[in-house]
């Protein structure tokens, strides 16, 4: 299973190198742009934590370390491909039908498809690089326990971002012309917050570590792995916690959409943002 | 033979929201939604044997795309049950499809940004297909259907024609035992379209493909020689051979005459079908009526302007033979 699935992302590796390469000026441009993008948006918390040396409880160096965990997580969903960014513009354009006549679980093609990996790295090298920096300073006794943590809390901000995408484009499978776009809606509302939000009222962070999980994909597993004041012993598992329920919850109101699709099937096709 | 192909009372619905077109039934429409069911497969029961072709051909509407979508595994039925290679297509879809090619004909497998041999190796890399099959039946494609000249240019400057060739072409990759083709052949000019029809009937004659193929354009099917199932309002209204059906049918036409007389003569061997100014419109059977005897009778009871005579359009003719079978 997983030999098959590295291979079919082996696949999308290939496609990404030949379109940097046939299309090197404009492979060039993305890669800059997208550069400026994340760095200016981690330029701002940045210099109000220099300036005033901290933000809350967050010492400058543990809003680096925020800003770079979210720089991770969102390079990484971006490399890991494009489904639940366009999950419904693919179900509400009719476009699932083209993963359905391929040879392979549908979880698997969704998974794999438009995976990326040489369009990413310049900004995922920059969050790696700033996290390493970042924990220097910040004194974190860095064991093997430590970085497992690590790589837990990634893995499960990544699902907590999927599952959050999955679930809201799932919509597009009742309301296919409606909610063309609300994958791209539910994106711009999840995106990762770029200041802590300890000062924020209780009840919006309750929010937005549940409803609108943003919390979840840098603030609160940062928090938790840095272990800074007001931080509980089991925080660490909130957002792993989190991603099991919410992924369930996606896969479950997906498998109910997909059975529906199987009835209705697709009455509408448009191939616009199909491969291209 | 083996059976490639079998659905049995097979039964398919779709519900359709109705809306209003005042405000006032928008808002009643929005308090109490109204629904009706469209049917689009009335309990069909077609077997297709392993190597045979079938055109399965009607109107818009009829059904035909429905029924490639439920043997493509995309759909499932309401009722009935569809087998193809002997698994349900919707149950074993995964191991199905690898086994099947699938080519629709207002869509495109390509990559769009990526010559069309990339998306070949993409195939390749997802069908899982073994060196020795991938190269044989890339080599056969690619003769098959001419697909050289363009086959370093990206899928994006391809033509229409260009297009559907490269389709056929990956679709044939893996050597599928059955193609479903729907509508091919549709927007192609008549140069390319006699080409990925030569391609389909090669296709089926020296490798023994099953193949499927829908169409509303007869001629195109006729071409085939193929076996053809007619669909109308999701019924099988008939399945024989194209010889057969000529025979049933006649040659079904349309006269079109334009005269200086808002009044339509009345033509021996002809029946009066509308009227439009000074436009007046017959149907006749060719065989029974000749088109000369007609127009020579048009002649001596009008003062001719304009002439034309048309092919009886599918939909008219299927639904003639519905009605025949129906009244018989």
């Amino acid at each position: 299973m997983a030999a098959e699935t590295l291979r079919l992302l082996g696949a999308g590796a290939r496609m990404n190198v030949a379109r940097i390469l046939r299309t090197r000026g404009q492979a060039i441009a993305h890669t800059v742009t997208d550069f400026i993008w994340h760095s200016g948006g981690m330029l701002a918390p940045i210099l109000v934590a220099v300036r005033f040396g901290h933000i809350g409880p967050w010492p400058a160096e543990a809003i680096v370390f925020m800003l770079a965990y979210g720089t991770i997580v969102s390079s990484l969903m971006d490399a890991l491909g494009d489904s639940p960014f366009s999950l419904s513009r693919r179900i509400g354009r009719g476009q699932l039908d083209h993963f359905l006549v391929q040879p392979q679980p549908l979880w698997r093609t969704l998974f794999t498809d438009g995976f990326t990996p040489f369009d990413f790295w310049p900004t995922l090298t920059i969050g790696i690089a700033l996290l390493v920096w970042s924990i220097g300073p910040l004194r974190v006794p860095v064991t093997m326990g430590w970085l497992g943590l690590l790589g837990v809390s990634l893995l499960a901000s990544i699902v907590v971002q999927t599952a959050f995408l999955y679930a809201w484009g799932c919509l597009a499978f009742w309301a296919p012309r409606g909610a063309e776009e609300v994958s791209t809606a539910a994106s711009g509302l999840i995106g990762e917050v770029s200041f802590p939000l300890d000062p924020v009222p209780r009840a919006l962070q309750v929010v937005l570590v549940s409803a609108v999980p943003s919390g979840l994909l840098s603030w609160l597993p940062s928090r938790a792995l840095l272990r800074l004041p007001g931080t509980g012993p089991m925080d660490v598992w909130l957002t792993p916690l989190a991603a099991v329920v919410l992924g369930a919850l996606a896969v479950a109101v997906f498998r109910l959409g997909l059975r529906r699709y199987r009835r209705t099937g697709s009455r509408r096709y448009s191939d616009h943002g199909h491969r291209r | 033979m083996a059976t490639a192909v079998e659905l049995r009372g097979v039964h398919k619905s779709f519900d359709r929201r109705l809306r209003s077109a005042t405000f006032a039934g928008l808002l009643r429409d929005l308090a109490r939604p109204r629904h009706e069911t469209v049917t689009a497969l009335c309990g069909i029961d077609l077997a297709v044997e392993a190597g045979e072709m079938v055109a399965y051909a009607g109107a818009n509407g009829a059904g035909k795309s429905t029924t490639i979508k439920l043997l493509a595994g995309l759909l499932a039925p309401d009722a009935g049950s569809v087998r193809a290679l002997g698994v349900d297509p919707v149950r074993d879809r995964v191991r199905y499809v690898g086994r099947i090619g699938v080519v629709f004909g207002q869509r495109t497998e390509l990559w769009w940004d990526h010559p069309v041999s990339a998306t070949f190796a993409w195939r390749r890399t997802v069908w899982n297909i073994p060196d020795d099959v991938y190269r044989r039946s890339l080599a056969f494609a690619r003769e098959l259907l001419g697909i050289d000249p363009f086959w370093s240019a990206p899928a994006r400057e391809l033509s229409l024609g260009q297009r559907m060739r490269a389709d056929l072409a990956l679709a044939l990759v893996g050597e599928p035992r059955i193609l479903f083709l729907d509508e091919p052949t549709i927007g192609l000019d008549v140069l390319v379209k006699q080409e990925v029809l030569d391609a389909i009937r090669t296709l089926n004659r020296e490798r023994a493909v099953t193949v499927m193929i829908t169409s509303h354009d007869m001629p195109d099917l006729e071409q085939l020689r193929a076996r053809i199932v007619l669909l109308n309002r999701g019924a099988i209204a008939y399945d024989g051979s194209f010889e057969e059906l000529r025979r049933r049918l006649g040659d079904r036409r349309r006269l079109v005459i334009e005269t200086d007389s808002a009044a339509a003569p009345a033509l021996p061997g002809a029946r009066w079908a509308a009227s439009e100014g000074t436009r007046h419109e017959y149907a006749f059977d060719a065989i029974v009526t000749p088109i000369p005897r007609l127009l020579a009778a048009a002649a001596a009871r009008a003062r001719l302007v304009d002439v034309e005579t048309q092919r009886a359009p599918i939909e008219e003719v299927i639904a003639d033979l519905y009605r025949d079978w129906r009244d018989a």
